[in-house]
């Protein structure tokens, strides 16, 4: 902290020669338009940081210190316009005498000079704040006492503080709400691997058990361990590629009756209750022509509120209040905010409904694989079509709006078309009808089937492991972050 | 006064919270990287847009 005990303003602004001794006092400067009284506050500005703000920044045109900073009638003489002040530095005992001129603003003359002065004097220039325009005291001085605390946060920069705390928070936050997706997709992935090795429980005892029953047949060594690396293939020739893949007979089998179960799940009477209480929200919000410019708007102010960085217009260039303006956009960012909010709700609804869709997504691309091997063929588009209708719907879902679009993603769970059980009837009585395979090729199908699944379980394993350690570290932060700030600014 | 006697404690309030954040998340076990590129961000670059500090937390994330 430093106090000013007087300045001496020479051919600066509108200002001839003047020096204000302030006594330790408060000091205040009135008189009519054009007197000067600004350029009192540019002086002091002026010695303190070698800046006069209302001469600088972006959006100031042709404007500049050295040409506009010296009297009118001395203008092309900056060296002559100078201002000197004599300051005391309480903590350190001691009173300077600094002086600074427009032609060199960076170069400031200290006496005495040492070390410690000048560090005070370097934290004073790093603080232009110290100079506040009109329009900011008018604005603390109108202030409600309730309200004061918050004007004066802007001056104090409290606001870049607040800023870090909402953009952490919203990471944090975005992070969190990409693992439900991906621990539905692991479910899965785990429900299929456990179809393919025709077990209960993923267990390290239960996988080996099943996993050499089927090497024993095919005379190959017992697994002693499972783990990631651990292969079931392991010591099986691979096939010539010239040998077409045939439909593992009893794998198919299994995968049929599993489709059918997921099928049977769109239109059970527990699906059709959460699909009637998420329709009822969705359509809540589909009314609100608020919500849906909201939504559109809402990538356009988030970009918006990272390019207010200086005190002028990026575009334009014209100059604005970069307190106001943050204020205005930052009001248009919380109103959304109530819609992330209905919105983070309304996911919650549609989760399970998600997750039975990809199922269903997932049991139609099988099946496909399966009729694609079948001699004769058998039309599968319909199947393939669904899967591909049911991966959109998903995706709808998923965004919740528009709403229109999630209202329509519904309509999937009102019944499944015929043409999905006429193929899955046809590919039924085609693997039904297929000669039973010897004891080895079964076994070599089981054992492949049940590698591949293991594979796609790890990758997705692999894959929340990372999801779930980047919410964990952007909580973290979030989290530490709000304690710090909370403790600092009481 | 106290004030006095610590002139630096509230002259810089954003740098005061960012300094003790940094402190507290490295006393957290935060990842060492993180702290040393948010200290970059909120310190040196004075960077504070969501993008900007989604690039300190999460550098492997590709820009959105």
């Amino acid at each position: 902290m430093i106090r000013v005990d007087s300045i001496t303003i020479t051919e600066f602004r509108g200002i001839r020669d003047l020096t204000l001794n302030f006594k330790d006092r408060n000091f205040a400067v009135c008189g009519p338009n054009g007197t000067g009284k600004s350029g009192v506050v540019d002086a002091l500005e002026f010695v303190l940081t070698g800046n006069v703000s209302r001469l600088s920044g972006e959006g100031r045109g042709d404007i500049s210190l050295k040409q506009h900073g010296p009297h009118v009638d001395i203008r092309n003489s900056p060296g002559r316009a100078h201002v000197k002040a004599t300051i005391t530095i309480p903590s350190l005992g001691k009173t300077v005498a600094i002086r600074r001129t427009v032609k060199t603003p960076t170069r400031l003359q200290v006496t005495p000079s040492d070390p410690a002065v000048l560090e005070v004097l370097r934290q004073v220039q790093g603080h232009p704040e110290i100079v506040l325009s009109r329009r900011e005291v008018i604005r603390y001085v109108i202030a409600t006492p309730g309200d004061r605390a918050k004007e004066v946060q802007p001056l104090l920069h409290l606001d870049q503080v607040e800023d870090v705390r909402i953009n952490l928070q919203k990471i944090a936050n975005d992070c969190q709400r990409q693992l439900p997706p991906i621990t539905s997709e692991l479910d899965q992935a785990r429900v299929r691997l456990l179809q393919a090795l025709q077990i209960a429980d993923l267990t390290e005892e239960k996988v080996l058990i099943a996993v050499n029953a089927q090497r024993v047949t095919l005379g190959l060594k017992a697994l002693g361990s499972f783990t990631e690396t651990t292969s079931f293939k392991d010591g099986i020739a691979v096939p010539a590629p010239a040998v077409p893949r045939r439909i593992p007979k009893a794998p198919a089998l299994t995968d049929i009756r599993a489709a059918r179960e997921a099928l049977a799940e769109i239109c059970s009477t527990n699906t059709t209750t959460v699909v009637a209480g998420a329709a009822a929200e969705l359509k809540a919000i589909a009314g609100d022509p608020t919500v849906a410019a909201c939504a559109k708007r809402e990538a356009f102010y988030t970009a918006g509120m990272e390019l207010i960085q200086t005190d002028a217009c990026p575009f334009c260039d014209i100059h604005w209040d970069l307190v106001e303006i943050k204020k205005h956009v930052q009001g248009k960012i919380d109103e959304l905010e109530e819609l992330a909010r209905k919105r983070r709700e309304i996911e919650g609804k549609i989760a399970p409904l998600i997750h039975i869709l990809a199922n269903v997504q997932s049991m139609m691309k099988t099946l496909v694989g399966y009729a694609a091997l079948a001699t004769p063929p058998i039309t599968m588009e319909a199947a393939r079509d669904y899967g591909e209708e049911c991966g959109r719907s998903i995706e709808m879902l998923r965004s919740v709006l528009p709403a229109q679009e999630a209202l329509l993603a519904l309509n999937y769970f009102r019944s499944v078309p015929q043409a999905i059980a006429t193929f899955i009837s046809d590919l039924e009585g085609l693997v039904a009808a297929l000669p039973e395979p010897t004891k080895l090729d079964a076994a070599i199908e089981w054992l492949t089937i049940a590698q591949e699944r293991f594979e796609v379980f790890l990758h997705i394993v692999h894959k929340q492991k990372v999801a779930v350690k980047r919410a964990e570290t952007t909580r973290l932060v979030s989290d530490i972050y709000a304690a710090t700030s909370d403790t600092v600014l009481p | 006064m106290s004030t006095e006697s610590k002139p630096d404690d509230l002259s810089d309030v954003p740098k005061l919270v960012f300094d003790k954040f940094l402190q507290a998340l490295a006393g957290a076990n935060a990842p060492p990287d993180v702290v040393g590129r948010l200290r970059k961000t909120l310190l040196d670059d004075k960077k504070f847009t969501e993008r900007t500090l989604r690039e300190a937390v999460l550098p492997e994330e590709q820009p959105r």
